[in-house]
């Protein structure tokens, strides 16, 4: 009688209760995140696009050329680098200034003909440290009247609130994994509790705690890809979806949002890693209860 | 060798079922276990099997005491000890076939090897047609063989078998004596658990009687 026959699962996990609560359950968290994490990069896309990802806080410190000697400058730079918080002082050379209002106007201005002011940059590591009314108060001591332009007050706000949105992105996913970590556990030690006497049977045949384990780990991993595929794909079509909409509209502050393939493939990857997780929390949860028993 | 030393069993925080058990078994060794029905039997069985622990006293197997064995040490000690529980303890989503092949499959052997063996045995026990039967669709007789097949397919150093002709008829109760006496000619230490008188006098071994938890001399019969 020569017949192939497949090796059975030891542990009969696929008619359990569980085979549908964990692909729903893993299914619906990897659609949120997946939805979650795409906002997130789409917000530091177009933060990038404004450059003002940096993590840098800029103001710049102007002058008139007429109270502005040599030594009034340098001492100036000296006095601004120890003020608290400063990173850099940097002097903008006249050629930089002319650079940029030829980048403006489009012709290079003659500077006879416009008197060029001191520009002095400075930059922070936060905002906190760039108070113009304080700035032009010290300066006020050793080269008289200034003026300092720090940052407007909308780039910071988006600036913290790219920070505040990546936080709260974070929480969301710490949120999610632990919610889907939990499921598994509680998925898990209802299983072994169904089905102590096979394990128990198993067990006296000579099985290993890690064989048993094993078991529930690849059912773990197969039921997370079965939720956590279509949950993926599902968020994917509507991030896509929402790109062409938001396209058509055309709002003038929200460039496009376009992922990069990296990107794209960070989003894709997320049901691999939710099964990851899930198979790693069923074996664990096996091991240490197996581990308890006598 | 197996070594009982003054060995206790109690079920949680009930009395103790066994007292004050000394016995030594030695190496390819062949004993019937009788007494009367609650006298301690499988009880006595569960703590060879590794099933339970004792609860007092000194158990050595396979050079060990039983009681500091790790979990580990307690696997590879089971792989050695073949059992024929009572209640047969087949799984159930298991096909005959499957159910047998468990323990060879348990230690990774060859599934060529397994499919012969396990057909070469299902044949000795009069099922080979029933390979693809589950338990639950099964007659106690014939739940029975398939338990007595998958306790003697790995060839075990220990044998114990809990009543394992308690629902069979005479030629077939001979038929699969005669299997575990020519394991135990073959070296593997046999205890067999029966209230059959028949079977000490038609294969003839030492007896150990349990009387109420004790271990008591001579034969009750
Ligand atoms: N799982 C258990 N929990 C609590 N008490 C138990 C358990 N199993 C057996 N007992 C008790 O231990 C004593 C011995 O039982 P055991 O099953 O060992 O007897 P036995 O000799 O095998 O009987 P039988 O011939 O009927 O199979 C009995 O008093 C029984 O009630
Ligand atoms: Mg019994």
């Amino acid at each position: 009688m020569v017949r192939w026959r497949q090796r059975p699962q030891e542990v009969p996990l696929a008619s359990d209760p569980s085979s549908s609560f964990v692909p729903t359950i893993i299914g619906a968290m990897v659609f949120l995140s997946t939805l979650v994490l795409s906002a997130s990069l789409a917000m530091e896309g177009v933060a990038d696009r404004w450059q003002i990802t940096g993590q840098q806080y800029g103001a710049t410190i102007e002058m008139s050329r007429d109270n502005a000697s040599e030594e009034a400058v340098a001492a100036s730079i000296d006095v601004l680098a120890q003020l608290p918080g400063i990173s850099r002082v940097h002097l903008v050379g006249d050629n930089e200034i002319l650079e940029t209002i030829e980048a403006w106007t489009g012709g290079r201005p003659d500077p006879d003909l416009l008197p060029l002011p001191v520009l002095i940059d400075v930059e922070a590591v936060s905002p906190e440290s760039l108070r113009g009314d304080v700035i032009e108060q010290i300066l006020e001591e050793t080269v008289g009247a200034v003026t300092v332009y720090v940052e407007p007050q909308w780039l910071l706000a988006v600036r913290s609130t790219v920070g505040t949105v990546q936080l709260v992105t974070a929480l969301m996913l710490i949120i999610i994994a632990l919610i889907s970590v939990v499921s598994i556990i509680y998925v898990t030690r209802t299983a072994l509790s169904i089905h102590q006497d096979t394990i128990e049977i198993l067990h006296q045949v000579g099985a290993q705690d890690s064989y048993i384990a094993s078991q529930f780990q690849n059912q773990s991993l197969i039921l997370a890809l079965m939720g956590g595929i279509p949950g993926n794909v599902l968020a994917i079509i509507i991030i896509i979806l929402m790109g062409e909409l938001s396209g058509d509209i055309e709002a003038p502050l929200l460039p496009a949002v376009s992922f990069s393939v990296r990107e794209w493939l960070f989003l894709g990857a997320l049901p691999v890693v939710a099964a990851l997780v899930a198979m790693v929390a069923a074996r664990v949860t096996v091991i240490t209860s197996l581990g308890r028993m006598p | 060798m197996i070594r009982f030393e003054n060995v206790g069993l109690r079920y949680g925080s009930g009395p103790e079922v066994l007292h004050d058990i000394d016995l030594t078994l030695e190496s390819g060794s062949g004993h019937y276990l009788v007494g009367p029905t609650g006298a301690g039997k499988t009880s006595m069985l569960s703590l060879l099997y590794l099933g339970r622990r004792p609860t007092r006293g000194l158990l050595t197997m396979f050079g060990q005491d039983v009681a500091t064995a790790t979990r580990s040490a307690l696997t590879g000690f089971r792989r050695r000890i073949g059992v024929v529980f009572q209640d047969y303890n087949l799984l159930d989503h298991l096909s005959a076939f499957d159910n047998v092949a468990l323990p060879l499959r348990l230690v990774g052997t060859d599934p060529g090897m397994v499919r012969d063996h396990v057909y070469q045995l299902l044949e000795w026990v009069g099922l080979d047609t029933m390979a693809d039967v589950k338990p639950p669709f099964m007659s106690g007789g014939e739940k029975q063989r398939v338990a007595v097949a998958r306790a003697v397919i790995g060839q075990p150093d220990v044998l114990l078998a809990d009543e394992p002709t308690g629902n069979l008829d005479e030629p077939m109760a001979d038929r699969l004596m005669m299997l575990f006496m020519e394991l135990n000619r073959h070296g593997t230490t046999l205890v067999i658990a029966t209230h059959n008188t028949r079977l000490p006098q038609r294969f003839p071994h030492p007896v150990l009687h349990l009387k109420e938890g004790f271990l008591k001399a001579g034969r009750p019969w």
